[in-house]
């Protein structure tokens, strides 16, 4: 992890046993979020539907006992490939650029997740606490990965 | 059959609480053991929607199927289950009460795991993991009822 003193870079990877397709229909199912970001509650997406360039959608979490809302948009919908997204304002984030992108290792796939974030002005002037809730964040995204494979990685019932 | 009933109060109206318990994006984060939801037909929660999600035990990936039977808004949420999934039968009945700006909640389950579908795993062990997964539910639900907004 490196950063600047408002804006924190992340970059991580790893190796998941289970085929590209089956790694995309995890992180493009919008009812996973909740399960691939420790704190996400609920996302909602504008409009319905397929995640595609162009799509909103916000996404409900908590940071202690405390109600944030990200609102994001979907910048790179490349099927199997890659997955990428920015905040919008009016959320948690002044800036969170993420790009996921998979590539096929065999009949595995390496998984890279880059992100780059900073909080917003109106929460950061509200918290009196920044260091935890960068903490949270950061366990956040870098736990995103490991979550994924975890789940990619179950074996499906009944055999 | 199996039986986890609990009472508690939570501190949220029963609007709150009412709009977690029928928007099925929110089972993911109640029960712990639940990773993904299709609704059919999509939207909010109604009478005959059916509910697959996708669940794990372990290392094992498996579906729940239920259907919602009674939905009487920020009252009473029943449901049951539906062929095809982890349970043989299955029952979840939550009925809120207001106190003044609470909630009085109650919620019972009633379950058998199906021991066709877990061929060969440790049904007693699924048992315990449902019976879990219902206490998280409850524990979770207040949680996140309870959630202030940033002031």
């Amino acid at each position: 992890m490196a950063g600047t003193r408002d804006l924190t870079r992340l970059d991580t990877s790893i190796d998941i046993d289970s085929p590209r397709w089956s790694v995309w229909a995890v992180i493009t199912d919008p009812s996973y979020f909740p399960k691939l970001y420790l704190d996400a509650i609920s996302v909602q997406l504008d409009p319905p539907g397929p995640v595609r360039t162009g799509q909103r959608c916000t996404i409900l979490g908590k940071v202690g006992k405390t109600r944030v809302e990200v609102p994001i948009q979907f910048t790179t919908v490349d099927r199997d490939f890659c997955l990428a997204h920015r905040a919008l304002p009016g959320g948690l984030f002044a800036k969170w650029n993420q790009t996921v992108t998979l590539s096929p290792r065999g009949l595995r796939t390496i998984g890279r997740v880059e992100s780059e974030y900073d909080l917003a002005p109106a929460y950061s002037s509200k918290v009196a606490d920044i260091p935890t809730w960068n903490r949270v964040v950061s366990r956040n995204l870098l736990g995103y990965l490991p979550r994924v494979k975890e789940i990619c990685e179950l074996l499906s019932l009944p055999r | 059959m199996p039986h986890y009933q609990q009472l508690m109060t939570i501190a949220a109206p029963p609007e709150t609480v009412w709009e977690i318990l029928e928007n099925p994006i929110y089972t993911m984060k109640l029960y712990p053991d639940f990773l993904a939801i299709k609704v059919e037909p999509e939207g909010r929660t109604a009478a005959g929607q059916m509910r697959i999600s996708k669940a794990r035990a372990g290392t094992k990936l498996f579906e729940i199927r239920t259907v919602v039977s009674e939905v009487v808004p920020c009252k009473r949420l029943v449901l049951k289950e539906s062929k095809g999934g982890a349970f043989t039968d299955f029952k979840e009945v939550i009925e809120l009460t207001r106190e003044k700006s609470a909630t009085r909640l109650s919620a019972s389950f009633d379950f058998t795991v199906s021991q066709s579908y877990f061929e060969g795993m440790n049904v007693a062990a699924l048992e315990g993991a449902a019976r879990s997964n219902m206490i998280s539910f409850l524990k979770n639900l207040r949680e996140l009822a309870e959630l202030k907004p940033l002031r």
